[in-house]
């Protein structure tokens, strides 16, 4: 069955329309991952599926059931993993846990049980009784995934959970997804992080303008741009003034992407123009450190897909 | 019902883990009421100017100016009927006793005229002069009636009254006067008070959707209602207990005497904590910011506070602005606390917290239908 099922959802704030005719299924057992450049729509599609935000048009079912109309067995069916740390300071952790626990019915023995198997989980069963404020940043993240996961969520969903922390609590926090899609949840995961949707995800739609463009495994994505090419050029100077109008002038470029001192060119293989390319650096005075061709990857998929690259 | 008991019992845990905070949100409002309570409380003259017109001239008359006026806590003068309102307009006097034509005869034939009391300041200036006549005439007429309608018996026993009478009243009156403290002014700072407490309402909610774990209660099976229900029953937990504060201080402490019941008083605050609660929620509703929410407060507050009467006598204030005072709250707490003051009894004011009920529950629908159309859950600060 699916878990959730999106049939045409229109969400507009004023002006801006966010989501724009979005339909998407997510199957149940799936780690789904959901990317997009900033303002894309995907927080929006998050907060239609968990009942926050009311939406203008079409449905949108969790398990079968309509999330307008029998919202509160909805949202119980979810755990959510909140962009922003969300926890109380004051509180322990199992304190906090057991709160938000609470709020899904469990209480007593089986509230308690539960809080303390989300801290094991989460690797913070030593700090059950400490306060969050002396957490690192790993630990709040930590410690925001097991106030969502408590209750057993048939259904987690994921906005952007490894933010701004260090490699290990990264790595910790991937195992702990991947564990929790084995033991039943389905997972819905969003990330700036290219190589994280890569590894996890089984299947990953890409979104732009409040709409799903693209939508696969990692392969089938892959596959998508197989007809096209990267090339990332290194330059020496980091203010060397190149302009992405101008490389996307040469023919056969479809997408460029400046990071720096790198330049990510997406062009059509049966085009050749790698002398096109390089002449256009020569003479403009740049000298080129280094270059490279790749296959392309997830990153030059949304690159070829979105002409914008992932992070701002 | 589960859902509202958690996020109860969760809020006061999370606030008051902080023992500052018990202080911080129950104790120091609760200095800054007593202290306006102490500054404001008393009143600028603590003599009563009284102008006595004299339609009388009996002899019965004469021994009730003599009364008055050996009374420290009256200064007496003689005014004329017709100047009586200017002289109360440009306050030289405070109120005037009007003395009805052949009121010394109809105490000797048992037929008592009604004294009668002008003032512009209302019941609580009135109201012991009152009581203070109403004794007076009520002795006389015992005395009247127990002479039988012979004067000259009635004229003795009236001096032996008056000679053994006289420390009591004027002890009577000193305690009263202590007992007169709490003017409509101080009353008016306890309401404005009872406003700014329910912030507390606020600023729980205001943190919680600042740290984003409103975000996260709302993406639990927990709907707007329950959530509005469990900040307001928080709210009024603590509200009540600062009444119940406030009331025994005042009661014990500082001797002051509101001139109604504790039960009426703490009825009448509590209704209008209702209202009180119920802007605050408003208010956060409205609110894209914590900045936004505690100016929009400031803007509510003061004004409707000052247009409520709770700093001057509404009966000040032109007549549209009277009209436009019964659009708030403010003035229907505060003229329930009058009629209580005055004598009145619970009917007299069943419309004031009928009322006040039908404020904070329009307030509490807005807010609650705000809260559950809010599209900003993310991106509060
Ligand atoms: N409450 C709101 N009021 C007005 N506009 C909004 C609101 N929430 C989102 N938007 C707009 O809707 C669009 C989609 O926003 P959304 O937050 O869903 O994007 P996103 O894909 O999650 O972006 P990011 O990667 O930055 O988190 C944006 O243009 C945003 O400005
Ligand atoms: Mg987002």
């Amino acid at each position: 069955m699916n878990i959730v099922r999106m049939d045409q959802v229109t969400k507009s704030f004023g002006d801006i329309t966010a989501v724009d005719k979005m339909s998407l299924d997510i199957e149940e057992g799936e780690i789904f991952g959901l990317l997009g450049p900033n303002g894309a729509g995907k927080s929006t599609a998050i907060n239609m599926i968990t009942g926050l935000l009311h939406f203008d048009k079409g449905s949108i079912s969790v398990l079968g059931s309509d999330v307008k109309k029998e919202k509160m067995k909805t949202k119980g069916y979810i755990g959510i993993v909140p962009q922003e740390v969300a926890i109380y300071e004051e509180l322990t952790s199992l304190e906090n846990v057991k709160f938000f626990a609470s709020l899904y019915g469990l209480k007593g023995n089986e509230l308690e049980a539960a809080a303390l198997e989300a801290l094991e989980f989460t690797g913070l069963s030593e700090n059950a009784k400490k306060f969050p404020k002396t957490f690192s940043g790993g630990m709040k993240r930590r410690l925001n995934i097991a106030c969502a996961i408590a209750h057993k969520p048939k259904l987690i969903i994921m906005d952007e959970p490894t933010v701004g922390i260090d490699p290990q609590s990264r790595n910790h926090i991937l195992q702990s997804v991947k564990k929790l899609n084995e033991q039943g949840s389905t997972i819905i995961y969003t990330s700036h992080y290219m190589e994280e949707v890569e590894e996890i995800c089984s299947r990953i739609a890409i979104m732009d303008h409040g709409k799903v463009i693209a939508l696969g495994t990692c392969k089938e994505l892959e596959d998508l741009i197989s007809d096209r090419n990267i090339v990332l050029i290194t330059v020496m100077d980091l203010l060397s003034g190149i302009k992405e109008d101008d490389i996307k002038q040469i023919p056969g470029v479809d997408a460029v992407e400046i990071e720096e001192n790198i330049i990510k060119i997406s062009s059509f293989r049966e085009v050749s123009n790698m002398d096109k390319i390089i002449n256009y650096f020569t003479s403009n005075g740049i000298s080129i450190k280094s270059l490279e061709s790749k296959m392309p990857d997830l990153e030059a998929v949304f690159l070829a897909m979105t002409g914008r690259k992932l992070r701002d | 019902m589960r859902n509202i008991i958690q996020i109860i019992s969760n809020t006061l845990r999370s606030t008051f883990r902080k023992k500052e905070n018990i202080i911080i949100y129950i104790f120091l409002p609760l200095l800054g009421v007593l202290l306006s309570l102490v500054i404001y409380g008393t009143p600028s003259s603590p003599v009563l100017r009284v102008g006595f017109v004299n339609h009388d001239n009996g002899i019965i008359c004469e021994d009730l100016k003599e009364v008055l006026s050996s009374n420290d806590g009256f200064q007496l003068s003689d005014v004329e009927d017709a100047d009586v309102n200017s002289l109360l307009l440009d306050m030289s006097i405070d109120l005037a006793v009007i003395i009805p034509q052949g009121f010394s005869e109809g105490v000797y034939s048992g037929t008592l005229k009604d004294i009668e009391i002008v003032s512009l300041k209302g019941q609580e200036t009135t109201a012991w002069i009152e009581q203070f006549l109403s004794n007076y005439t009520d002795t006389l007429a015992k005395l009247s009636a127990a002479s039988a309608g012979d004067r000259s018996l009635f004229d003795k026993m009236l001096d032996k009254y008056n000679s053994s009478a006289d420390k009591l009243n004027v002890v009577v009156l000193k305690d009263k006067m202590v007992g007169r403290l709490m003017t409509s002014t101080s009353i008016g700072f306890l309401i404005m008070f009872m406003l700014f407490g329910a912030n507390f309402t606020s600023s729980i909610i205001l943190k919680e959707k600042r740290r984003r774990t409103y975000y996260r209660i709302c993406t639990a099976p927990v709907n707007s209602r329950q959530y509005i229900a469990a900040n307001a029953i928080t709210s009024l937990m603590i509200t009540i207990i600062q009444i119940f504060a406030i009331l025994l201080l005042m009661k014990y402490v500082f001797r002051i005497d509101t001139g109604l019941s504790g039960v009426s008083m703490f009825i009448i605050l509590l209704m209008f904590s209702f209202t009180a609660i119920g802007i605050g929620l408003v208010l956060t509703a409205f609110s894209d910011s914590s900045y936004m929410a505690s100016t929009l407060s400031t803007l509510v507050t003061t004004p409707t506070c000052m247009l409520g009467g709770c700093f001057w006598e509404v009966e000040l204030m032109p007549k549209f602005m009277q009209r436009i005072s019964l659009f708030t709250p403010q003035r229907w707490a505060l003229d329930a606390v009058e009629i209580m003051q005055g004598g009145g009894t619970w009917s007299d004011i069943s419309l004031n917290l009928l009322v006040l009920a039908a404020f904070a529950l329009a307030l509490i629908l807005v807010a609650s239908f705000k809260f559950s159309r809010t599209e900003n859950l993310q991106k509060f600060v």
